[in-house]
């Protein structure tokens, strides 16, 4: 019984290092909306669609475009630059579909979708005081990137509701 | 299906397995007489049928089980030899079992017949013999000659035996057991591959209406019928599916009779529960999902319903409370009520508790009706019960219960009746997958409405036949007053200029009218679940994705209906500052608020057939009246400050005309403005305005308004204005009516009595009876449904059982509308049923049984 048990926790132990070894680094997906670039964890990005075909949902939030058929699946469709107090107008064409563990897919709409960077969990900062031009409590962290700064969005706070 | 027989047929289905297994195993002895695995699995099913026939009480086959597990058991400890006798007897003991078997599935008993009996005798024997013979096999092993006499014996016994029986068998001319071939009518499938199956139904639906639809666009005729086809075959198929998922209620049901018992013991009182419609079919996973809330129910039945044996005797009830747990189905949807005689809820108790706990003001809980009271239960942390018990009362529950109940597409009502007992009505869909649902347009999207709120649809003409007063828009259907909602307004998106069709929906206890753009197909949909963003929006149950792959919003008429309720009670809130609460306070009618100069007057919304604005100056002098020519019609004016007590109309520009249609007779009454419309009770005082042509008077929003009597003011303008043809009356008739609410009473009094009758009121069926008793003679009684003391429905049973009235007609009147309730009242053996303010259905139907009276 004993023996057994040691045998099982010592996997687990060695799991544990490798996911400290492994959050190290992140994988990032990144996308434009204006001039922003934002980023979310490549682990919950399940796909990008374009053409999509949005049925409204009157009545519902502002920041909720409505829903669309995912291959037989109802999936909602959120204005993403609204939800995140984006002040400027932008046009956007791509459905960045996001899956969280436990939640139901969500499309989120932007307008271009950028790289995917690996990016090293130390040099992840804490959002300043103030973003101009967008809510501030939707950014987990930023991380500079040779050229650009990175916002890594808060996907729980986003899909809150 | 009861529980027992649900069981019977799980043993069925199990022996058969059994004997299908022993059967094969037989087979494979016949190959290997040694095989020591198939000797154990022959025990072991053997022991196994044992064990459930007799549980069942099947003591014949378990005694022939009994023996043959017994033999099996000595071949597999190696204790006799497989020999031919052995098999051969063991097989004959198959054969009866699965003629046992058959009977009992087609009789649910065992067959009594005596060749069975003779061969139970024979296999008992038979195995006394090799008791004896292992017995003296193992004491005198070495005494060879002995063992070869008693073999010699056995043998010799043994073919006396078998002679006797065919001897036996040819005496009767009784075939042998016939070998029967158990078809098996019962499969083990599992659960989730049923789902799985419902799933695939769902997306084949879905690829089905899309061929239908590309099918559509081409015309070939064998294409259209091989689509045709195979639509038919897939809604058949979907039909089947979904019925191997259904279960009968009473395997939820019979779990109660041991809760009850129990419960009740435990409480100390007495409780006899009668289960109905145990056979009612439901979709196995809500048959599961019910299983809670329906046990909460129960519970609090016994717990705060049902009193003690001692205060039930004092209460003059029996003894034994009596609830009723009752399945049926209803169109779509499945019913589950469960009823019990006991005391009732105190609405009283209700009010005090809202207050203490602060749910309600003081000014809310006195203006509430009962109604919204007992709406209260459902509300998270409310309780009335006194004592906190064990089993229920805690304060948690009938929220939780209503919430699972919702869950589940459903709804829950509450009917109680104080001291006399309490019903909970849940009203659950049969299954939740695939519904049918008619699909409309609003702008350029569909929307899906299930049938099942469906009641009809009609092309109107909404700026003929839609009366728009204040913000609420009313159609009548059939004399009844529905508020109609337009969809592109609710849904705050662009509808059609002109939108026609108007859809009748129900929710089973209220209708409404929705314009709609268009109607486009009825069609089955699969419902699919909206994400949590929606969630807080009530108007829809889910979406569904069309046969082009676009998608649907689903439409939930029970939200759709709160669109018009919200409305009604914001208005309701602002007008009402004290409502006075009554018994029939929540028999509620929209009511047209006008003014005439500074007067402020009411009547029903139903009266009115249409209003419109007419300037001064389009008023005409025709034959010493005021008339208005109103689509090529002449239709007289009235004023109605030349009949009653108030001032005179202030000249104006403009007036307002309500216009009213009987017999295809109009006339208009001008107004200065119209107000709005509420809906409110009609619980109007009497008194202070005592003049012909008012019914009485009630403050609104601090107003006193005027509730007039229309049909008394039209016979004052013109006495032979209702008259069309004047009968001789033989005889004066007597009517008797029945209405506790003062408006209704006064004014049907006014206007029956117009027509020549003489009317005896009643305030209530007990104050009826009085009446009865002293005026023996009556020719008609016309009853309310909904009154205090005592109600329609009871006044009516004991008129129909006491010889000296029951061959009175009567007539209901109802505020109630609906087929359950017409079904309800129509069963108590009245004569008629119409819904109040309809003067002219009234009159139709007594003149109808005048002319049936007058052919007998």
């Amino acid at each position: 019984m004993e023996l057994v048990k040691r045998e099982e926790i010592f996997p687990e132990k060695e799991e544990k290092e490798r996911k400290v070894a492994i959050q190290k680094t992140l994988t990032i997906v990144t996308f434009y909306l204006g001039d922003f670039l934002f980023g979310l964890p490549a682990e919950i990005v399940m796909e990008i669609n374009k053409d999509i075909d949005v049925t409204p949902v009157p009545l519902s939030q502002d920041y909720i475009l409505g829903i669309i058929n995912l291959r037989g699946q109802i999936v909602t469709v959120m204005n993403l630059a609204k939800k995140i107090g984006l002040d400027k107008e932008i046009i956007p064409k791509l459905g960045l579909i996001i899956k969280k563990e436990g939640e139901a897919p969500i499309s989120f709409m932007i307008e271009e979708i950028g790289e995917i960077v690996e990016i090293s969990v130390t040099k992840l900062e804490k959002p300043p005081e103030k973003i101009e031009g967008l809510n501030k409590e939707y950014i987990k962290n930023i991380y500079q990137l040779p050229e650009k700064l990175l916002l890594i969005l808060d996907i729980e706070k986003i899909i809150e509701f | 299906m009861n529980f027992e027989e649900d069981i019977l047929q799980d043993f069925l289905v199990e022996a058969k397995e059994g004997i299908a297994n022993l059967e094969e195993g037989f087979l494979e002895l016949e190959k290997d007489r040694k095989n020591i695995e198939v000797l154990k699995l022959l025990f072991r099913t053997m022991h196994s049928l044992k064990g459930a026939s007799g549980f069942f009480g099947f003591k014949t086959m378990e005694s022939i089980a009994h023996f043959s597990e017994d033999i099996l058991s000595k071949l597999r400890d190696g204790l006799i030899e497989p020999e031919e006798n052995v098999i051969d007897i063991l097989l004959k003991a198959l054969d009866y079992i699965k003629y046992i078997i058959k009977f009992i599935e087609e009789n649910k008993m065992e067959p009594i017949e005596n060749n069975i009996l003779d061969f139970l005798v024979e296999l008992s024997n038979f195995n006394e013999i090799l008791n004896k013979k292992i017995k003296e096999f193992s004491v005198e092993k070495k005494v060879e000659e002995v063992k070869g006499e008693i073999e010699q014996k056995i043998e010799k016994k043994l073919e006396e035996e078998k002679l006797l029986l065919i001897e036996k068998t040819e005496e009767k001319d009784v075939k042998e057991v016939p070998s029967i071939e158990l078809v098996e009518t019962h499969i083990k499938v599992d659960v989730k591959l049923l789902d799985q199956l419902m799933n695939l139904a769902g997306e084949l639906v879905l690829a089905r209406n899309r061929v239908v639809q590309l099918a559509q666009k081409i015309t070939d005729e064998e294409l259209s019928r091989s689509v045709q086809a195979l639509s038919m075959i897939t809604t058949e198929m979907q039909e089947t599916i979904m019925k191997t998922r259904m279960q009968p209620i009473g395997t939820v049901f019979n779990k109660f009779p041991r809760i009850v018992r129990d419960l009740a013991k435990s409480l100390g009182k007495k409780v006899n529960l009668h289960l109905e419609g145990t056979e009612t079919e439901l979709d196995r996973s809500i048959i599961e999902a019910i299983k809670d809330p329906l046990t909460h129910l129960i519970r609090n039945a016994i717990d705060h319903g049902i009193e003690t044996p001692e205060i039930r005797v004092q209460r003059g009830k029996p003894q034994e409370g009596a609830l009723i747990l009752r399945a049926y189905q209803e169109g779509g949807q499945v019913v589950i009520e469960v009823e019990d005689d006991g005391k009732g809820i105190d609405v009283e108790k209700i009010r005090q508790k809202a207050v203490e706990r602060g749910i309600l003001s003081y000014e809310e809980a006195i203006s509430s009706s009962e109604k919204e009271l007992l709406s209260l239960i459902f509300k998270p942390g409310f309780s009335t019960a006194e004592n906190v018990t064990q089993i229920s009362g805690r304060g948690v529950g009938m929220d939780v219960v209503k919430a699972n109940i919702e869950k589940l597409g459903g709804s829950i009502e509450l009917n109680t009746i104080y001291g006399k007992g309490t019903t909970v009505k849940i009203k659950i869909p049969l299954t939740l997958a695939i519904i049918p649902a008619l699909i409309v347009t609003s702008g350029e999207y569909r929307y899906a409405i299930p049938q099942i709120n469906l009641k009809e649809l009609i092309i109107i003409q909404p700026e003929k036949e839609l009366l728009k007063i204040g913000h609420t828009e009313f159609y009548r259907l059939r004399g009844e007053v529905i508020p109609v909602l337009r969809l592109s307004e609710i849904l705050k998106t662009n509808g059609k200029e002109v939108q026609k069709n108007l859809v009748i929906l129900t929710t089973g206890e209220k209708f409404m009218g929705l314009l709609i753009d268009k109607i486009f197909a009825s069609e089955e949909i699969v419902v699919k679940p909206l994400g949590k963003w929606f969630k807080n929006i009530p108007i829809y149950s889910g979406a569904t994705i069309m046969g082009d792959g676009k998608l649907a919003l689903i439409l939930d008429v029970v939200g759709l209906s709160q669109f018009v309720g919200i409305s009604v009670e914001e208005v309701e809130k602002k007008y009402e500052v004290s409502k006075k609460v009554k018994s029939f306070a929540e028999e509620t009618y929209f009511i047209l608020l006008f003014d005439i100069g500074k007067e402020r007057i009411a009547l029903p919304i139903a009266l009115i057939s249409r209003l419109d604005k007419v300037k001064a100056n389009e008023i005409q002098i025709s034959g010493g009246k005021e008339v208005i020519i109103y689509k090529n019609e002449v239709v007289p004016i009235i004023r109605l400050d030349n009949y009653l007590p108030i001032e005179k109309i202030p000249p104006q520009d403009e007036y307002i005309v309500l216009f009213f249609t009987e017999r295809e007779k109009t006339c208009g009454i001008l107004c200065s403005q119209i107000v709005d419309t509420i809906e409110t009770s009609l619980d109007v005082e009497e008194g202070i305005y005592n003049y012909p042509g008012i019914l009485g008077h009630k403050i609104i929003n601090n107003k006193t308004v005027l509730f007039i009597d229309i049909y008394k003011i039209i016979e004052m303008y013109d006495p032979e204005w209702f008259i069309l043809k004047k009968k001789e009356k033989i005889k004066k008739k007597k009517i008797l009516l029945i209405e506790d609410s003062s408006f209704f009473r006064n004014m049907i009094r006014n206007y029956l009595e117009l027509e020549g009758y003489e009317v005896e009121t009643a305030e209530n069926g007990k104050e009826a009876l009085e009446k009865l008793t002293a005026t023996r003679h009556f020719d008609l009684i016309i009853t309310d449904t909904e009154m205090p003391e005592m109600d329609g429905f009871e006044f009516i049973k004991i008129i129909k059982s006491t010889p000296d009235y029951e061959k009175i007609p009567v007539i209901v009147i109802s505020a109630l509308a609906g087929e359950e309730i017409r079904k309800k009242i129509l069963e108590l053996g009245v004569n008629g049923y119409e819904v109040k303010l309809n003067r002219e259905r009234l009159f139709a139907q007594i003149e109808k049984l005048e002319e049936n009276d007058g052919v007998s």
